[in-house]
């Protein structure tokens, strides 16, 4: 999100909170989120990737919606008004290529408008069939799962969206040899595969989705948090669109100026300042004292933290402003405890969507099993494949899998920790009597885990095991 | 709804930030003679800067070009390095042959100079480089001007021909972002240059946020400067200089092949040589590349045709013993295959070469 962005959504939102009929501001949020998704969508080399990436987008989201919803909910009419104008707005987006305004058309790059038709023509068939086909639908339902996942593998693997850039060249006649692995971007994939995954699972679970394709598609392609989150569930983000406004406006428009305000300060004030000296692969080789290279570290992880804060207030902020409340998605990680206590409040939406999704299903299993693993096994695999899932999810790399191997054995160790402490207190007379005040205690634990989350960030911002393994050398000063 | 709104928090809250925006905005222009940019990082947290903070691409030099002459002058070393009893303290002025573009600090000109530990009247020589890319010699003394206030003995002054057609001389942008200094120039040292217009919106808060904005960059860079010691982007390839040229006898737009005099800003000189007499001044004509190329009987190289440069050369060559300055023409010292990017850019054994002579010129001048 650029400032033109935001300052676009911030009109749109207050535009649509002004509105006091709910139902014609919600129209607007619904056709303003499908063009800003487009709008989202970096001008790309590939001719028309920016357009097809979000109407593959829209595809999906409408089969997913046919595999979820009851029939009963489909069936009524507004949301066949809904879905024609989704279609509508998308065909006219294309429509621009033959307007000759240069100016607007070069954001989207359309295709021939046949090319949509067919396209349009085949997700309509395709959601009948499965409106249709009431039982089969589970079968759907695995078919979507294992293809936004199929999609996530492509994009976060270099050589695969290497590989696509160059067939997708090949197919428009464009010459592969300078085709690159970023030409392959598609804003917004990851939060939208999340909230698809859930929706889905939360189907196949048995708990029914009673959303009209208005609500779904705003929950899905909600153009705030449409980039960087936070993950809200279907169910809250529909039950705060339906009371967005009950609230006092005025309430609403401090809330989220302070926090839209917040969010500026963060990202393009702090975070982009810290940017210019963060460690990166580059300045990474180039250090000569230790000293500066663990101010680097440190200003890495600051900027980090703000970049990504920065932008959840702003969604916040902006959300408020529309009277829509989005789940928190930070709080005060840097001052944790813990590595525990860190990851339950840094990119809270998310590690809760891999508890929900990944973590709480796979302790059951393992624990349900007849020749069960001992409980410390248990949580060292759980921990560990848990870390190891959400670091794939920021890229498939050796280095991503080593961050995630990092914080996962920092978790492990800090679950021990706390039960041998847990023990020793129960087998203690007097508890109080520790060797430390708790001030310093307090201070000591908040110092050693931002250090141990920060030399953590090394495998993330670096990408090859060597320079990484360097970096740690000159921090503890070898060479 | 609007009612309500007139009324709001909100509302009020709205309309004072705007008022108060626009109240800091225009009582910026108050201190527009304020010296925000003696404010610095550098020398205090992080190393003095060998030469002036310059740079198109900050990501990969850690550098960035400014146009606050306090900045450049508070970011460079010179800013806080107390000059011993024993120390004669030469500063090398000029373009970005004497900045050193694609050379690493240690490898301009004035850092090969002053690691010959040269000795001067008992006194040991330190060099100091205040050169800076661009071709303008009002920039040349907008700067001595600034930096003679750090006690020099000696300024080693490189000049070229392209640095003086006055038509140029205000549109480097080191001089037309310092219109103020400019026009005070022109005042204290009499020189026939054309003034710039000063725009007093430019100095609002919103006119001056590209200089607040760069001088806080140019603080953090101080940290990347200071843990890597580079200040320049180092391409492993680049365009070598022209040696071949197509059968262009121009010279910007001086016609029938004569030099007119009258259009060159020699006057800036004499006038800064004459103005600060308690100074010593070398003025030396750099080396400049000598195609052997395609039409190198017409062209030097890229700048210069060869009948505007020859006319130059005698020009200057009578100007300076006419206003009796120290001058040295070294315009051929160097070898065509010692340049790089351009005319004017020396390679490491260039610098060597030219050092060497500079060296003699020195004792030379130490021994009058």
């Amino acid at each position: 999100m650029t400032l033109t962005h935001i300052a676009v959504f911030i009109i749109l939102a207050i535009i649509t909170r002004l509105w006091k009929q709910t139902a014609v501001s919600g129209w607007v949020m619904m056709i303003a989120g499908i063009i800003f998704v487009f709008w989202l969508q970096p001008v790309s080399s590939i001719r028309s990737l920016e357009f097809w990436l979000p109407t593959v987008l829209f595809g999906i989201v409408i089969i997913c919606w046919s595999i979820v919803t009851p029939p009963e909910i489909i069936h009524k009419p507004e949301n066949k008004w809904s879905v024609l104008a989704a279609g509508f707005v998308i065909l006219l987006i294309s429509g621009l290529r033959y307007t000759g305004i240069q100016w607007i058309s070069k954001f989207v790059n359309p295709p021939a408008i046949w090319q949509v038709l067919i396209y349009g023509a085949l997700v309509a068939c395709l959601a009948f069939a499965i409106i249709k086909a009431s039982e089969g639908r589970k079968y759907y339902a695995i078919g979507v799962v294992t293809t936004l996942l199929i999609i996530f593998s492509l994009l976060k693997y270099q050589p695969a969206a290497l590989e696509i850039s160059r067939i997708w060249r090949q197919l428009n006649g464009q010459s592969t040899k300078i085709a690159g692995a970023f030409e392959f971007t598609w804003v917004g994939y990851s939060y939208f595969a999340f909230r698809l995954l859930h929706v889905l699972r939360e189907w196949q679970q048995g708990r029914q989705s009673m959303a009209n394709f208005k609500d779904f598609i705003l929950y899905i392609t909600f153009f705030p948090s449409f980039t960087a989150g936070p993950i809200d569930r279907l169910e809250h983000f529909q039950k705060e669109l339906a009371t967005r406004n009950s609230r006092e406006i005025n309430e609403d428009f401090l809330e989220g100026g302070k926090r839209i305000g917040r969010g500026l300060l963060l990202k393009f004030i702090l975070a982009d300042s810290l940017a210019m000296i963060a460690i990166n692969p580059a300045s990474a080789t180039q250090v000569t004292h230790s000293g500066w290279l663990w101010v680097m570290v440190y200003a890495y992880a600051f900027r980090l933290y703000f970049d990504f804060s920065g932008y959840t207030d702003i969604a916040i902020g902006i959300s408020r402003l529309m009277g829509i409340r989005l789940p928190e998605n930070f709080n005060r990680p840097y001052l944790a405890e813990n590595v525990t206590v860190f990851w339950n409040r840094w990119h809270m939406t998310l590690t809760q969507w891999f508890r929900t999704y990944y973590f709480n299903p796979v302790t059951r299993f393992l624990r349900s099993r007849e020749k069960a693993l001992p409980a410390a096994g248990i949580i060292l695999f759980t921990q560990l494949s848990t870390m190891i899932l959400i670091a794939l999810w920021h890229g498939i790399s050796l280095n991503f899998v080593l961050w995630g191997v990092w914080n996962g054995i920092g978790l492990f160790i800090h679950n021990r920790w706390a039960e041998w402490q847990k023990d020793r207190a129960k087998q203690s007379d007097n508890t109080s009597n520790r060797d430390f005040p708790s001030t310093v205690r307090k201070f000591a634990s908040i110092f050693a885990t931002f250090n141990f989350i920060a030399l953590g960030w090394i495998w993330f911002a670096i990408p090859d095991f060597s320079t990484s393994l360097r970096v740690f050398a000159q921090l503890f000063g070898g060479q | 709804m609007f009612k309500s709104l007139r009324e709001s928090v909100v509302v009020r809250i709205i309309v004072k930030s705007l008022l108060l925006l626009l109240l800091i905005n225009y009582a910026f222009i108050l201190i527009m003679n304020v010296p925000i940019g003696k404010l610095s990082l550098y020398n205090h947290l992080f190393t003095g800067r060998e030469r002036f903070p310059f740079g198109e691409n900050p990501q990969a030099s850690y550098n960035l070009s400014i146009y606050n002459l306090d900045a450049m002058i508070a970011s460079h070393q010179i800013a806080a390095v107390p000059k011993a009893d024993d120390e004669y303290r030469v500063f090398v002025v000029g373009d970005s042959s004497v900045w050193g573009y694609l050379q690493p600090p240690e490898k301009t000109l004035a850092s090969m100079l002053d690691l010959k530990k040269l000795r001067c009247n008992g006194k040991t020589v330190r060099v100091y480089n205040l050169g800076y890319p661009s071709l303008s010699i009002v920039k040349d003394l907008m700067i001595i001007d600034r930096i003679k206030a750090y006690a020099p003995d000696l300024i080693i002054w490189m000049v070229t021909l392209e640095s003086l057609p006055i038509d140029l001389q205000t549109a480097t942008p080191l001089v037309a972002n310092n219109a103020i200094a400019l026009n005070h120039l022109i005042s204290a040292y009499g020189l026939d240059i054309p003034r710039l217009n000063v725009d007093n919106r430019k100095f609002s808060l919103i006119g001056r946020r590209r200089e607040l904005a760069d001088l806080i960059r140019l603080q953090f860079y101080g940290l990347m400067w200071s843990a890597t010691g580079i200040d320049q982007e180092y391409p492993t390839e680049y365009n070598p200089a022209q040696c071949d040229f197509e059968e262009d006898y121009s010279f910007h737009d001086f016609k029938n092949n004569e030099l007119d005099t009258a259009r060159l800003a020699i006057n800036v000189i004499e006038k800064a040589i004459e103005s600060n007499d308690d100074l010593d001044f070398v003025v030396i004509n750099e080396p400049i590349l000598v195609s052997n190329g395609v039409n190198s009987d017409i062209r030097y190289n890229y700048y210069y045709p060869r009948w505007a440069y020859d006319q130059y050369r005698a020009w200057m060559e009578s100007e300076m013993e006419r206003a009796g300055i120290d001058y040295y023409d070294l315009w051929n010292l160097v070898p065509e295959k010692h340049f790089t990017n351009s005319a004017i850019h020396l390679d490491y054994t260039g610098e060597e070469i030219l050092t060497e002579r500079i060296s003699s010129v020195l004792e030379d001048t130490c021994k009058k």
